[in-house]
């Protein structure tokens, strides 16, 4: 495990996806042959941590996901888990050692090695 | 707790001369806890698991959170096959060992030894977040025997048809175990059925006296958020390919770069152990007493304790406060 690093500034009440990070889910859903889409957050159980980050592109929203518009694209977030992601910003890294979609969450306490689980 | 429902079993098994000690919650012994303990490795002893951790985990998504929790692979269990893992924390510390009942793809049944249920329950429930599953304590519903030794299979096939029961069969250290799991209106009929068919009524004296001798770890005593998996020697326990769970990182690590610094050791003495003792080598400390067993053998009182690497080969004498203590190496981890 490895110790956070200072985060970006987000609002406490949204997250915010970078521009090359909606970039990259446009990419995915036009290749998956969606017109309509919006992008699932979310959080589960699991990981070294204990925590996992879920990315999914799905058709709509679920009753209760909270809605967040950011760079042309849907974002929707179970309340269960916004409260786990609040004020996270959603990057993409490319190139040979980019690690993909990346989370940068101020609730996180630890990130495992890999950066795809953490604890708070 | 299920106070109403451990009652039940309790007077129950008053009346069939259990006698209950202050220092246990569950009976102490049957009146010959010699007679108990050599029903382990001759024939069957029988206990009450009814006051351990009984808990349902019910919905589609139950069995997939509980493999992203623990350290072994439950995906590839079929239903009506069981499977024992261990939950872990993000420290690789264990929160508790369930054997998993996969009744149905999406019915878990969960077993430990543990008499706090809520250990695995919170543990599961501030991990369920997005998932369709849910877990509640069951032991006010269901009662459950254990059966130990060479006879428990014969003898657990009494109960297998017209007790609503379910069988969870494991290795206990060389000997066999098997776990009867009912509903709790037919603990009585169940218990009788089995000790008129020869199931020795046991306690805790002769359960522990026979747990310490195979040298096998129990919740509250060797499996606590002080011990991870591999010093326990659960290594069997742990799947080393299935992917990420929560505490993998710390226990892939201890064992890639064979980082232990201590092991569970078997420990006799002359005099009798007391659980907590510290054990120490040249005035340095060595290790620590976890389980006794209060049945003293035939040259010596016996416990389970973890001792750090210098000290953890078979032969080793060390020092403790009741005199000299020999360290037996685990054959689980030769």
């Amino acid at each position: 495990m490895t110790t956070a690093h200072p985060k970006p500034q987000v609002p406490i009440n949204s997250i915010r996806v970078t521009e090359k990070a909606a970039g990259k889910v446009r990419e995915f859903a036009t290749r998956d042959g969606k017109d309509v889409f919006g992008l699932k957050v979310a959080v589960k159980g699991g990981g070294c941590s204990g925590l996992t980050y879920v990315l999914e592109i799905v058709d709509g929203p679920e009753d209760d996901d909270k809605v967040i518009e950011q760079n042309g694209i849907s974002v929707y977030v179970p309340k269960k888990a916004f409260v786990f992601l609040a004020g996270t910003v959603l990057d993409f890294s490319d190139g040979l050692n980019g690690k993909g979609f990346e989370f940068t969450n101020p609730n996180a306490k630890t990130n495992c090695g890999c950066g795809t689980s953490f604890s708070v | 707790m299920s106070t109403s429902a451990t009652s039940s079993t309790t007077r129950f098994l008053e009346s069939h001369g259990a006698e209950f000690l202050s220092s246990y919650g569950l009976p102490a012994h049957f009146g010959d806890p010699n007679a108990e303990l050599e029903a382990f490795s001759s024939s069957v002893a029988m206990l009450d698991r009814s006051s351990s951790t009984c808990i349902r985990h019910i919905g589609a998504g139950a069995l997939d959170l509980l493999h992203r929790l623990s350290t072994n692979d439950l995906l590839s269990m079929q239903p009506g096959e069981s499977r024992t893992t261990l939950l872990t924390s993000e420290r690789g510390r264990i929160i508790d060992a369930l054997d998993v009942v996969l009744e149905a793809s999406d019915r878990l049944l969960l077993l430990s030894d543990s008499l706090n249920p809520l250990a695995a329950l919170d543990w599961i429930d501030r991990f369920t977040i997005i998932e369709d599953a849910e877990a509640a304590d069951a032991s006010q519903d269901l009662a459950r025997i254990a059966l130990i030794g060479p006879r428990s299979e014969e003898l657990g096939e009494l109960l297998a048809d017209g007790f609503d029961s379910t069988l969870v069969s494991k290795s206990w250290g060389e000997s066999h175990r098997l776990d009867i799991v009912m509903p709790r209106h037919r603990f009585e009929d169940a218990w009788d059925t089995l000790a008129s068919a020869g199931a020795c009524p046991s306690g805790e004296l002769a359960f522990e006296a026979a747990r310490v001798d195979r040298g096998i770890p129990a919740p509250g005593y060797e499996l606590t958020d002080a011990t991870n998996p591999l010093e326990a020697g659960l290594k069997d326990l742990v799947s080393f390919t299935k992917g990420c769970y929560i505490g993998q990182e710390v226990v892939a690590r201890l064992d890639t770069y064979d980082k232990l610094q201590r092991r569970l050791v078997r420990l006799t003495c002359d005099s009798p152990l007391e659980r907590g003792s510290e054990l120490t080598a040249n005035s340095k400390r060595a290790g620590v007493v976890t389980s006794v067993s209060e049945i003293a053998g035939s040259d010596a009182h016996a416990g389970l304790g973890f001792v750090r690497r210098d000290y953890w080969e078979d032969g080793t004498v060390i020092d403790s406060p009741e005199g000299s203590v020999t360290v037996h190496a685990l054959p689980v981890f030769a």
